[in-house]
């Protein structure tokens, strides 16, 4: 644990980000009366809170996740709730739809914590909104100046150029995509005139989620046991990351497989052989994104939690920011071959 | 470079053999011709020398973005590669103009004889022309670093699918001292001259794996029994005072062996052999893994013609100083060849050993057994009278290979297969007892059944202790019966030694990991000298 100030607006406890005045935890990694969360990814959203507080579009992602019983509130983007005198709002952090960063107020001091957050727009995320502050809160999952992210529209284009490929190969398509998020995005970006989409049934269930609060997903269709792989032929398959190559894949044809994250920026990546095709597409910032939003949000204090938080907190106290790392125990993007994911089964087809 | 970037990564996804000839063919039949003489001299193997070093490109590439040194070394970490932490680290290029990688080369090669300063403005500015991915195969080649190469009989039919122009022309083409610089596709896929027209090899003598009993052979006596060795079946030619020699899928290995070139300097114009290429071990026949990595060298040196010293061992004749032997039978054909070996005065050039049979195949049965002992993995069987080309029982050469080896392994990892519709479902792992634990001995797929494949998933999922990516480490108490052709030494290998076609025979059930044999049993039943 770190040294901090004692009279900071919000501390790191062993359970998680806390703000001492208010009693409220943000993303806790052990079970706390109340928590604020950021989004629903499972290293942010954890079991066993008395009490949660998210955006509105994460409350049924919450409640999927975790159960119907847990007590949780939304919170619209924008509206504050003062708990005494801390002044907490959410503000979109387009990683996700409905994920969220976490401002918190007090006697005119401000800190935001970005929970995960991303610069590039994409078709169903709240865009990214600046939010100045004094001391922000952030994350580095990809912190190191290699990791530039290529335009989306270009990927987008790769996808469909290597799904075409596929459909001439009479190779079934399979993009590995984590389940909430992820997945969603890669749907809204799909051209379903080039084929179907057909999803794990780890995915449909938030694509339902998202198209119930009104987010534009073209149809997909969930496959289940009675599918043929015939049924399948010269669609595309989202699954999330651990559902297919956890054992010999039990396909009555062949398939291609394409893994869409970050971690697929380098060779090194690429050739771990999780997939046959990797796509840098990111659901994190990427270095030059970070540095615009430590910039714009005129934070002349920055904690930098999961990813490459000592490096990039070193470079940034060498531009002449008071920055520190700090521990915490959320993951940022698993790289493919860690990945935690325990919702996903195998299903036959 | 644009196409370039796209088919190296195709390529670099390890494709089979269809799919590089695929990604190659569909280079060709876009990129222009200087491109693909660019490309066909990169992917051989023909290297430019480099302009700079990879170090200089890396303080270049620091003191352009400004990032401390230190975080630069942290970010090199991450990706592994200088090269492409460079590509990554620079910012996005400002300018989408696509020069072709033929312009990228010629520009290289002239910053050669730069000035220093001169070779940082240039090499800066195209960085900035260049896309991350393109940038990291531009830094490999302006630093001597591109090192991806494919195998030249891959590069040869993708050229003969899209141009016709026959193999064994591109090869001849191809093998010759050329500069990518002034080669062109004109020259590549022209017709062929008259010289070239006479250097062509022949098909080989089929040889087929007998599956009935001698008997269907007929007379023994009509037999002649040979040792049947680890070796690559090599065509050799003599035409227009050049040596060719020729692999059964029509590439040009020649100058992989200049010991063979050297030998053959007294060769009568207008020959052609055909015999069995080995590497020696103790002048013994060496196992098939030695004669491979002679294949797969780039440029032979002394030190491994020293180390694995190879040798022509000739079975057959086909055109003798002009005079076709083709069409004789195989008695005529053996006698010019004995005469040939006995007046040829090298170790490198041999005569193959041939045996009476005798009236009965007693004898035959006899040597097969005691095969081994000669470093023989069968026994080969040629009718005096037969011919080539010919569709007789005696116009194919015969052969009996030994029973396997067999020894009980233990699984030691699990590692799924593609999980495409070829190739093994999982890759095992096999180990054996040394020094107090298992040492990993030996890996295949082949031979699981679908129970096999079953029990290993259960197994794997049950008994994992860790995993390494896609590969499990399990539990060793997994037995099975491993059998393979052969033993021979390695020092790459933790165990010292490395198995023959191994594959897997059957699950020992009740086999308990405790009465496996140790390592060192291994060595001593099926080796000597170790």
């Amino acid at each position: 644990m770190i040294n901090m100030q004692s009279r900071d607006l919000l501390v790191f406890s062993p359970r998680g980000i806390y703000c001492p005045l208010a009693d409220i935890y943000i993303d806790p990694w052990r079970s706390v009366d109340k928590a604020l969360i950021t989004h629903g990814h499972s290293d942010h959203a954890r079991k066993g809170h008395g009490e949660y507080v998210c955006s509105p579009l994460t409350l049924p992602v919450l409640r999927h996740r975790l159960g119907t019983k847990i007590r949780a509130k939304a919170l619209p983007f924008g509206k504050q709730m003062t708990v005494n005198g801390v002044r907490f709002s959410l503000h979109p952090a387009g990683h996700i739809p409905g994920s969220a960063q976490v401002r918190v107020e007090y006697k005119g001091e401000v800190w935001v914590v970005t929970g995960d957050y991303k610069l590039h727009p994409d078709p169903i995320s709240e865009p990214f909104e600046s939010v100045p502050c004094h001391t922000m809160i952030t994350e580095s999952t990809f912190g190191l100046p290699v990791y530039q992210w290529s335009d989306p529209g270009i990927i987008i284009q790769d996808i469909h150029q290597w799904w075409q490929d596929c459909q001439e190969k009479d190779h079934l398509a399979v993009i590995h995509a984590y389940s909430l998020g992820k997945a969603q995005r890669l749907i809204a970006e799909l051209d379903i005139n080039q084929g179907p989409i057909f999803t794990h049934k780890s995915i449909e269930p938030i694509n339902e989620i998202f198209r119930r609060a009104g987010l534009h997903l073209p149809p997909t269709t969930m496959i289940h046991e009675a599918h043929q792989y015939e049924d399948l032929k010269g669609g595309i398959l989202l699954a999330p990351p651990s559902a297919l190559n956890r054992d010999g894949l039990p396909w009555a044809g062949p398939i291609s497989d394409a893994m869409a994250s970050g971690w697929m920026s380098f060779r090194k990546g690429r050739f771990r052989r999780t997939a046959d095709r990797g796509f840098a597409l990111s659901d994190h910032v990427d270095w030059p994104g970070l540095l615009t939003a430590i910039r714009e949000s005129g934070a002349e204090r920055v904690l930098v939690t999961h990813g490459f938080s000592t490096p990039f907190a070193r470079y940034l106290r060498g531009i002449g920011l008071d920055a520190q790392a700090v521990d915490t125990r959320i993951q940022g993007e698993p790289a493919p071959d860690d990945t935690p994911d325990d919702d996903a089964q195998i299903t036959p087809v | 470079m644009r196409q370039f970037n796209e088919l190296i990564r195709q390529l670099e996804q390890h494709p089979d053999r269809d799919g590089t000839v695929r990604a190659l063919t569909t280079y060709v039949k876009s990129a222009s011709d200087m491109d693909t003489v660019w490309a066909i001299a990169l992917l051989s193997g023909k290297r430019p020398k480099r302009v700079v070093t990879i170090n200089q490109l890396s303080a270049w590439a620091i003191e352009k973005t400004g990032i401390p040194v230190w975080l630069f070394k942290e970010s090199h970490r991450q990706v592994n590669d200088l090269a492409e932490t460079i590509a990554r680290i620079l910012p996005p290029p400002d300018s989408g103009e696509e020069i072709p990688l033929a312009e990228w080369m010629r520009r290289m090669i002239s910053w050669r004889s730069s000035a220093y300063e001169e070779q940082q403005e240039n090499i800066e500015l195209a960085w900035d022309q260049l896309e991350a991915d393109e940038r990291y195969l531009f830094n490999k080649l302006v630093s001597g670093g591109f090192r991806l190469r494919v195998n030249t009989a891959d590069l040869i039919q993708a050229l003969w699918e899209v141009t016709d122009v026959p193999r064994h022309i591109l090869a001849i083409r191809l093998a010759g001292k050329w500069d990518p610089g002034t080669m062109t596709m004109r020259w590549l896929t022209g017709p062929a001259t008259q010289e070239e027209d006479r250097v062509k090899p022949w098909p080989f003598h089929p040889v087929l794996a007998l599956s009935t009993p001698w008997s269907s052979l007929g007379k023994p006596a009509d037999w002649w029994m040979e040792d049947l060795f680890e070796g690559i079946p090599i065509q050799l030619q003599y035409q227009n005072e050049t040596l060719y020699l020729w692999t059964t899928d029509q590439q040009m290995v020649t100058h992989l062996f200049p010991e063979i070139e050297a030998a053959c300097k007294s060769m009568p114009e207008e020959t052609i052999l055909e015999g069995m290429l080995l590497v020696l071990e103790n002048d013994r026949p060496g196992p098939l893994h030695q004669i491979q990595s002679r294949l797969d060298c780039q440029r032979v040196t002394g030190k491994i013609m020293a180390d694995k010293p190879v040798c022509f061992l000739v079975q057959d004749c086909l055109v003798w100083a002009g005079e076709n032997m083709r069409d004789s039978p195989f008695v005529q054909r053996r006698q010019q060849v004995e005469s040939f070996c006995s007046l040829v005065d090298t170790l490198v050039i041999r005569c193959a050993h041939i045996e009476d049979i005798g009236p009965d195949w007693t004898l035959a049965e006899e040597h097969l057994a005691t095969a081994r002992e000669r470093h023989a993995v069968g026994m080969a069987f040629k009718h005096r009278h037969g011919h080539r080309g010919g569709g007789e029982i005696s116009d194919v050469w015969w052969t009996k290979k030994v029973e396997p080896l067999m020894m009980d392994m233990v699984v030691l990892y699990v590692e799924s297969g593609t999980g495409r519709s070829s190739g093994p479902v999982y890759e095992l792992t096999f180990g054996l007892w040394d020094a107090g634990g298992f040492v990993p001995v030996t890996k295949t797929g082949i031979g699981l059944t679908e129970e096999d494949v079953d029990r290993i998933k259960d197994h794997a999922r049950e008994h994992t202790l860790e995993r390494f990516g896609p590969v499990r480490q399990v539990v060793p108490n997994l037995v099975y019966t491993i059998i393979f052709d052969g033993v021979s030494v390695s020092l790459r290998h933790k165990s010292g030694i490395i198995l023959t076609a191994p594959r897997i025979y059957a699950w020992k059930e009740a086999m308990d990991v405790a009465e496996l044999r140790p390592l060192s049993d291994l060595k001593k039943r099926f080796t000597q000298g170790f």
